[in-house]
C-alpha cells in the first residue's frame, strides 16, 4: 500500500504547488516550471526523508522502506507525472479531432453539416497559429515572403520520419 | 527477494518494451491491419501477460493480499501510463498537424508562401481525413448528411479535458456536459424501416 498511497502523494503534493502557482500567475515559460515544481518536490521529499523528518509517521505505522519500494515509488510518480505534462501540453490547443467532438457536443439534437464544420475549422484557427509555432521554435524561417525548412527543422522532422518509415506509416501526417 | 521486488517494480517497463516490439513486428508483418488496429493488439497481448505475471505475484503472496493488490494496481497504471505516452508519440507521425507542414517544407527546399502552403495542406483537407477518422472508428456518425457525436472513449476524454483547462487554465467550459451525459446517440437508420 506504501507504493501506491506515496507515489500518489508525491503526485498530489506537487500537483497542488503547481496549481496554487498557476492560479497566482500562469508562467509564460509554463512548461520548464512545471517540470522544476515536479523534479523538486521528490527531491525534497527524499531530503527531508533522509533527515529524519518522517520518522514520527513511519515508526506510528511500523514502515520500513526497502530499496525496492523506493525504485517503485519513483517509477510510479514519473509515470504520473510525465503523462500529466503530456496532457498538459495539449490543453492551450485543440486537436482537429477534438474540435469536431466539442462542436457535434454542442449541437447535439441536430448535429452539423460538412460546410458548416468547414466554416468552424479555418486555416487562421488551426494552421496559422502553428507555422507561427514553428517560427519561433526556429524549425522554419520566412524569408522573401516564403517559409524555408531550418536545419532544426530538418532533424526534427527525419525524427518522425524514421518513425514513419519503420512503422510502415501514410507518408502525409494530419 | 530484493531482486525480485527490483525485478517486480521495473516489470511494466519490461511489458511496455514487448508490447512496442510486438506492434512494431505487426506494423510491419500485418500493415493492412492499419496502424489502430496493430496498436490496440500490441497493447492487449502484453496486457494480458503482465496481468498473468502480476496474479502470480498476487497467488506467492497471499499473507498480505491488501499490499499486493495496491502493488498490482500501480504496476497496471504504469503499463498503461507508458503505453499511452508510447501512443502519442507515434501518432504524431501520423496525425500531427506541425509534421505535415513540416513534411511539405521538406519536400519543397526552394521554401513555399503561405498561399502555396495552404494549398497543398488546409482546413478543409483536415476536415475530411479527421470527419473519416472518427466515423471510422465510430466516434461520430453521418445521419442524412449531418454528423452526430457518439458516446465514446474520445467524448469522455473531451469531457475530462475540458474539466482540466477549466481547473488549471481558468477557462470557461464550452461543452454542456449534463446534456451529454443524458445524451441518447442517433443510431444509423435501418433500410428495412423505409421499406415497411
Amino acid at each position: 500500500m506504501i507504493i501506491l498511497v506515496s507515489g500518489l502523494s508525491l503526485f498530489l503534493i506537487s500537483f497542488a504547488i503547481h496549481l496554487i502557482l498557476w492560479r497566482i500567475k500562469q508562467p509564460t515559460n509554463s512548461v520548464r516550471v512545471i517540470i522544476v515544481i515536479f523534479i523538486c518536490i521528490p527531491i525534497l521529499c527524499l531530503t527531508f526523508f533522509n533527515l529524519g523528518y518522517f520518522d514520527n509517521l513511519l515508526n506510528s505505522y511500523s514502515i520500513v522502506l526497502s530499496l525496492a519500494e523506493i525504485l517503485h515509488i519513483h517509477l510510479f510518480y514519473i509515470t504520473l507525472s510525465a503523462i500529466y505534462l503530456l496532457v498538459y501540453l495539449g490543453l492551450p490547443e485543440d486537436s482537429p479531432s477534438l474540435f469536431i467532438i466539442i462542436s457535434l457536443s454542442n449541437s447535439l439534437k441536430n448535429g452539423l453539416s460538412i460546410d458548416e464544420l468547414n466554416e468552424l475549422i479555418t486555416d487562421d484557427i488551426f494552421l496559422l497559429p502553428r507555422v507561427n509555432f514553428l517560427i519561433d521554435e526556429k524549425l522554419i524561417s520566412l524569408s522573401n515572403g516564403k517559409y524555408i525548412l531550418n536545419p532544426k527543422g530538418k532533424t526534427f522532422l527525419k525524427t518522425f520520419l524514421i518513425i514513419q518509415k519503420i512503422y510502415n506509416l501514410q507518408n502525409k501526417a494530419g | 527477494m530484493l531482486y525480485t521486488d527490483i525485478i517486480h517494480a521495473v516489470s511494466p517497463i519490461l511489458f511496455s518494451v514487448l508490447f512496442m516490439l510486438i506492434h512494431l513486428l505487426f506494423a510491419n508483418v500485418y500493415p493492412s491491419m492499419g496502424y489502430f488496429r496493430t496498436v490496440k493488439i500490441a497493447f492487449s497481448f502484453s496486457f494480458f501477460l503482465q496481468i498473468g505475471f502480476e496474479s502470480l505475484f498476487v497467488i506467492q503472496s497471499l499473507n498480505q493480499l491488501l499490499d499486493s493488490i495496491s502493488i498490482v494496481i500501480v504496476n497496471i497504471i504504469i503499463y498503461c501510463f507508458i503505453g499511452l505516452g508510447y501512443f502519442s508519440f507515434i501518432n504524431l507521425a501520423v496525425s500531427a498537424l506541425r509534421i505535415r507542414l513540416l513534411t511539405e517544407l521538406f519536400n519543397r527546399p526552394d521554401g513555399l508562401t503561405n498561399a502555396e502552403l495552404f494549398k497543398k495542406y488546409n482546413a478543409n483537407e483536415i476536415v475530411h481525413r479527421r470527419i473519416a477518422k472518427l466515423g471510422h472508428n465510430g466516434q461520430i456518425i453521418n445521419i442524412d448528411n449531418r454528423y452526430h457525436v457518439q458516446k465514446s472513449i474520445t467524448l469522455y476524454m473531451v469531457i475530462i479535458l475540458e474539466f482540466l483547462r477549466v481547473i488549471i487554465l481558468g477557462n470557461k467550459i464550452r461543452i454542456p456536459i449534463s446534456e451529454i451525459i443524458h445524451y441518447i446517440p442517433p443510431n444509423i437508420p435501418n433500410p428495412r424501416d423505409h421499406d415497411n
